[in-house]
């Protein structure tokens, strides 16, 4: 074999030529680049519906975050709120309140009764007196103001005092009460009757 | 491994008639009340409480949850308890019942193992108060009480520990409906 031939076809070899020629239909050609379409169209990318629930999750997170912010807000500071409106009723019983007394009847004539012709109207005249008005000092003791505890409201009961019973369980609890009631009611009958003979004994060797 | 077969063997053969001991004592303790059954015919007013197993834990799975001082004292007293049996019949008229009937359960009582605890008669109302212990070693097994007066039959079988003193010291604290069963000759 020729190697100067295979490596720039230099010299003869008559082998590689028998071999060149038998495979020449799959010789490398050189052609022209294929064509590309005339119109090219764009990717388009189709929308996830994941992005959508993100941000959807997202604002329904923030949403409950706020209302959350919100209510602790408003139960956090509505005691002070209630402590102010006490405080500016408490200022407002200590100012003066003006009294005014009614005029005695005894003071005023009897009406009289005057009809208009056209118009039968009773029409009560009466004569004035000055009005009386006193001065009164305001009650020194203010009826007391129960400031609402949380520990007091049953909204805020911690859930340990309230035992939520099934059917069931309150159908046991109950019956296992019952026998033991009964239980307790008899051994009491026992120890009653005992302790008044053991009380009758006692009181027959202090009389002896 | 002949030898690992024949040494638990060993081990557990005496484990498993330990365990049928236990249970045959603790059975011991119960009483039959079947034979009570006619009385329901003639008694105007009948209570009848079958309390154990499943029931029994129910129950005291809620003595523990209930945040009651008397009910966690409860539920202390009845922690080994097995099995809590009660029957009551109330009668309109005065010996409603055969004497015969009652003898029967305290015939029951003096099987061995039973020991009276404390005998109660009294003239008035013609009352009989019997209450039986049975113990094994230390450990109560259960418990009997029969009372009977001319117009009422009240039997209590406790299998198992309970705190007898506690039972009788909570009597009328625990919140319990009120069915008027004890009709005392004081009242």
């Amino acid at each position: 074999m020729n190697e100067n031939y295979l490596w720039d076809k230099t010299g003869d070899d008559a082998e590689i030529e028998e071999l060149e020629n038998a495979l020449q239909a799959f010789r490398f050609q050189k052609n022209e680049a294929p064509r590309l379409p005339a119109k090219i169209l764009p990717f388009q990318a189709k929308k996830s519906w994941r992005s959508f629930f993100k941000f959807g999750l997202a604002f329904a997170a923030c949403l409950l975050f706020c209302i959350v912010g919100v209510k602790f807000w408003s139960l956090h500071y509505s005691g002070e709120n209630l402590t102010a409106e006490i405080k500016s009723s408490e200022t407002a019983a200590q100012n003066p309140v003006a009294q005014i007394t009614a005029p005695r009847a005894e003071n005023f004539p009897a009406p009289t009764v005057e009809k208009i012709k056209d118009f039968p109207v009773k029409q009560i005249k009466f004569s004035r007196q000055p009005l009386k008005i006193k001065l009164a000092k305001a009650p020194k003791t203010i009826p007391a103001v129960k400031l609402k505890n949380n520990a007091d409201d049953e909204r805020f009961a911690p859930a340990e005092t309230v035992a939520k019973l099934s059917r069931e369980e309150k159908f046991a609890y109950d019956q296992l009460l019952l026998a033991l009631s009964i239980t307790s009611s008899k051994l009491k009958i026992v120890k009653d009757k005992i302790d008044n003979s053991e009380s009758s004994k006692s009181i027959q060797d202090s009389e002896k | 491994m002949k030898s690992l077969v024949n040494y638990s063997f060993k081990l557990i053969l005496p484990l498993f008639f330990l365990a049928a001991v236990i249970t045959v004592d603790a059975q011991n303790a119960r009483l039959h009340f079947e034979k009570l059954n006619r009385l329901e015919t003639s008694a105007s007013d009948v209570v009848e409480v079958n309390i154990d197993g499943k029931l029994l834990d129910t129950a005291k799975r809620v003595l523990l949850k209930v945040k009651d001082q008397d009910a966690q004292k409860v539920g202390q007293a009845i922690n080994g308890l097995k099995g809590i049996y009660v029957r009551v019949y109330n009668f309109e008229n005065e010996n409603g019942y055969s004497a015969g009937d009652v003898d029967e359960i305290r015939n029951q009582l003096s099987a061995p193992g039973w020991e009276k605890l404390a005998n109660v008669r009294s003239k008035k109302n013609n009352q009989k108060v019997d209450v039986y212990t049975m113990f094994s070693g230390d450990a109560m097994d259960g418990l009997a009480v029969v009372v009977s007066d001319s117009k009422s039959v009240a039997l209590v079988n406790v299998i198992g520990p309970i705190d007898i003193d506690l039972l009788a010291e909570l009597g009328g604290h625990l919140n319990i409906p009120n069915l008027d069963i004890e009709k005392d000759g004081n009242k």
